[in-house]
């Protein structure tokens, strides 16, 4: 049987390497077009930084997201929740970010992929992560897990009181096979309740 | 004015954070709308007609988050406004993202500048209320 940690590293690993291909491709449009563009190092830090902040949305409506669903539900695996999240998101706005550079796109245009690209890129790895770890793991941050909350619960509807009573338990009475002798008389172990004083 | 404490109307320790951190990205967003002459008009007009647009979104949500805190930390508890509580941390990102905008925008015409620091601050306090919002909400 395949252990969890070799799990969860293999699914780090998918994570980080699933975005090489495209960041290649990136490259690749980037030398296509020309020259590379010269790109100031102050716009791409305050893209990185757009980035950041489109991934901490997406991070945050989904923390709100599962406490209004489930108020006491411990959320599991923070740390793959939180870099899942964030790794996506910084490398979605990056790409997005030179692919509009190389384009020459107008800056609100530029400024609304990066934004859209890092949010998009976070809340698709997270489904995506969602639907492959709750085959993989037994315990994964969605409700597959088993976790319920007590919402969730369905008791049989309760019978108002006094309307009609409640069935009793009957008793049933153990009946000596035929042939047996039943001893009535008490045990002389156990004390008689009569010499007992009160 | 009253200052509300636990149990009086208000249910979060940070209200006046909140507010010093609207009031001041509002004061940043209505400067290159009222003063033509100020260097943050300057960095936004290289853009056009939608960096002012983009000033007048981030006065309308700092305007909000204002509301927010003078209704629902402010005023008796039989005012409230539901919704900008419930999506409080959501309001404080989105505010960020507006800040972060104009600062990408105004690079992008012309280099890093002293003026830009300020812009960074105030994302730094509305992303640290957002988080705090929420980490309160956890607790709660």
């Amino acid at each position: 049987m395949i252990g969890r940690s070799y799990l969860i590293r293999l699914q780090h690993a998918v994570l980080l390497f699933m975005w090489a291909p495209t960041l290649g491709f990136a490259a690749v449009a980037l030398e296509r077009g020309g020259e590379v563009a010269a790109i100031s190092w102050a716009l791409a830090g305050v893209a990185m930084l757009l980035s950041t902040l489109s991934g901490i949305t997406a991070l945050l409506w989904r923390v709100e997201r599962e406490l209004r669903e489930a108020p006491d539900k411990p959320l599991l695996r923070p740390w793959l929740f939180a870099s899942s999240h964030m790794a996506c998101s910084w490398l979605a706005g990056s790409l997005a970010f030179s692919l509009s550079e190389a384009q020459n796109l107008n800056e609100w245009w530029e400024l609304a992929a990066v934004i859209a690209a890092s949010f998009a890129g976070a809340t698709f790895v997270q489904a995506a992560a969602e639907r492959i770890l709750s085959k993989l793991l037994p315990g994964t941050m969605d409700k597959s897990m088993g976790y319920r909350s007590p919402n969730d619960y369905q008791y049989p509807p309760m019978r108002p009181r006094g309307e009609r009573p409640m069935p009793q338990r009957q008793q049933v009475e153990r009946m000596a096979p035929p042939g047996e002798v039943v001893d009535t008389q008490p045990s002389p172990l156990l004390p008689n309740p009569d010499d007992m004083e009160p | 004015m009253r200052i509300p404490h636990r149990g009086a109307g208000t249910d979060s320790a940070y209200w006046f954070s909140r507010l010093f951190v609207a009031v001041s990205v509002l004061i940043t967003g209505l400067i290159p709308l009222l003063d033509q002459r100020s260097i943050n008009y300057q960095l936004l007009a290289e853009s056009g007609e939608m960096g002012l647009i983009g000033s007048w979104a981030l006065v309308g949500l700092a305007c909000v988050i204002v509301a927010d805190v003078i209704v629902n930390d402010l005023m008796p508890a039989r005012f409230h406004l539901v919704s900008t509580k419930k999506h409080r941390a959501m309001l404080f990102m989105l505010l960020a993202l507006g800040e972060a905008s104009l600062l990408f925008i105004s690079i992008k015409g012309s280099d890093l500048s002293i003026v830009h620091v300020r812009f960074l601050w105030q994302i730094v306090g509305a992303v640290l209320l957002a988080w705090l919002d929420m980490f309160a909400r956890c607790r709660t």
